[in-house]
């Protein structure tokens, strides 16, 4: 193994794996501290949630490389299309699967007109 | 609590397993053989997609870390801005262990199970975990962490050599599969008031954040926008 690649992996482990388990062993730590039914818990779970929603709409306004060459509005409309069928059939799958292909049909057909 | 209370089932351990075989595991495959291409395509070797995989188990630092290698950032720069990505996971593993530990076992099942607890985990203990026993709860999930992050280490290095096979666009639509099941997924786990108004809170914060504070800016928008909805929530209990 190379100095570089040493340096690599060393990066990995403590500039990667340490600086992302720090976090969860705090929540370790808070998870024995909390009640599980208690308002603390309630707010957390609101907090994870606008988290997770910040992260996809931050994906979708500023996404990485590989789908930099997609539209706004064909991302934007995929999250659309996903929670629109998902709410018409209650079904989680063809919410993804409607996600899938109004990417294709956005970038394949809708583009070219534009 | 009953007297199996004190115990964890760990034959729910291999229930989990099987857990892989879902939308979740289907919708991970695809951003995982994705990571893969995206390694090769930064001129990687393959072990690091493999080890940043085994090591980190979150790809939004996996893809910090490396790309800031690339540019030669040092190494306490790079610790940081990939504990930024990271803390979102310290609420997402406290909500999983309140709904999956038993209260007065050890704590080393607990230590191990929160390494493989990201947004899928959370998501799926809202969904399916809820609903068992007790007993079988942690086991199940750890089961299924462990089996998830096997087939996602195959993930990467099959998306690493099979870089440039498929289509652009089908490429980028596989990519964009996680974020829309994450979507999804909050409105599928949303009970009370409290959570639509998080997943408005968090959609409207985050373009401001993204400008105003762009190194925690999932950070604040999450703690702001959930504490908004938290509260927000709390006054729809009670009516005036």
């Amino acid at each position: 193994m190379s100095d570089d690649d040493l340096h690599l992996l060393m990066a990995i482990f403590v500039a990667g794996g340490l600086a992302t388990y720090i976090w969860r062993a705090m929540g370790v730590y808070a998870a024995q501290k909390l009640s599980p039914d208690g308002e603390l818990l309630r707010w957390l779970s609101c907090v994870a949630t606008a988290i997770v929603a910040a992260l996809c709409i931050k994906l979708a306004i500023a996404p990485p490389d590989i789908l930099k060459e997609t539209l706004l509005a064909t991302r934007l409309g995929a999250y659309g299309a996903g929670i629109a069928v998902y709410y018409a059939l209650s079904n989680a799958p063809a919410g993804v699967g409607a996600a899938f292909a109004t990417i294709l049909i956005m970038e394949e057909l809708v583009r070219p007109l534009l | 609590m009953s007297t199996e209370d004190t115990h964890y089932d760990w034959s729910a351990f291999w229930q989990g397993t099987t857990g892989v075989f879902s939308l979740a595991g289907l919708v991970m495959c695809a951003s995982f053989l994705g990571f893969g291409a995206l390694v090769r395509g930064m001129g990687f070797e393959v072990w690091p997609a493999v080890v940043t995989t085994a090591v980190i188990w979150a790809l939004p630092g996996q893809v910090v870390l490396l790309t800031l290698v690339t540019e030669g950032a040092g190494l306490l720069a790079t610790a940081l801005a990939v504990s930024f990505t990271a803390v979102r996971l310290l609420p997402m593993v406290t909500l999983v262990l309140a709904k999956s530990a038993l209260p007065g076992t050890g704590r080393t099942p607990l230590y191990f199970l929160a390494h493989f607890i990201a947004v899928t985990l959370w998501v799926l203990t809202e969904q399916k975990v809820v609903q068992m026993e007790r007993a079988r709860r942690l086991p199940w999930l750890t089961g299924l962490g462990c089996c998830l992050m096997l087939v996602m280490l195959g993930m990467n290095v099959a998306g690493y050599y099979l870089t440039g096979v498929l289509p652009l666009v089908v490429a980028a639509a596989l990519a964009f599969m996680s974020p829309c099941f994450f979507f999804i997924s909050l409105f599928m786990n949303a009970r009370a008031r409290a959570d639509y108004f998080a997943i408005a809170a968090g959609t409207a914060l985050i373009p401001l954040c993204m400008r105003l504070v762009p190194d925690y800016d999932l950070a604040v928008a999450g703690f702001v926008g959930g504490t908004v909805a938290y509260f927000a929530g709390r006054a729809a209990r009670r009516p005036i």
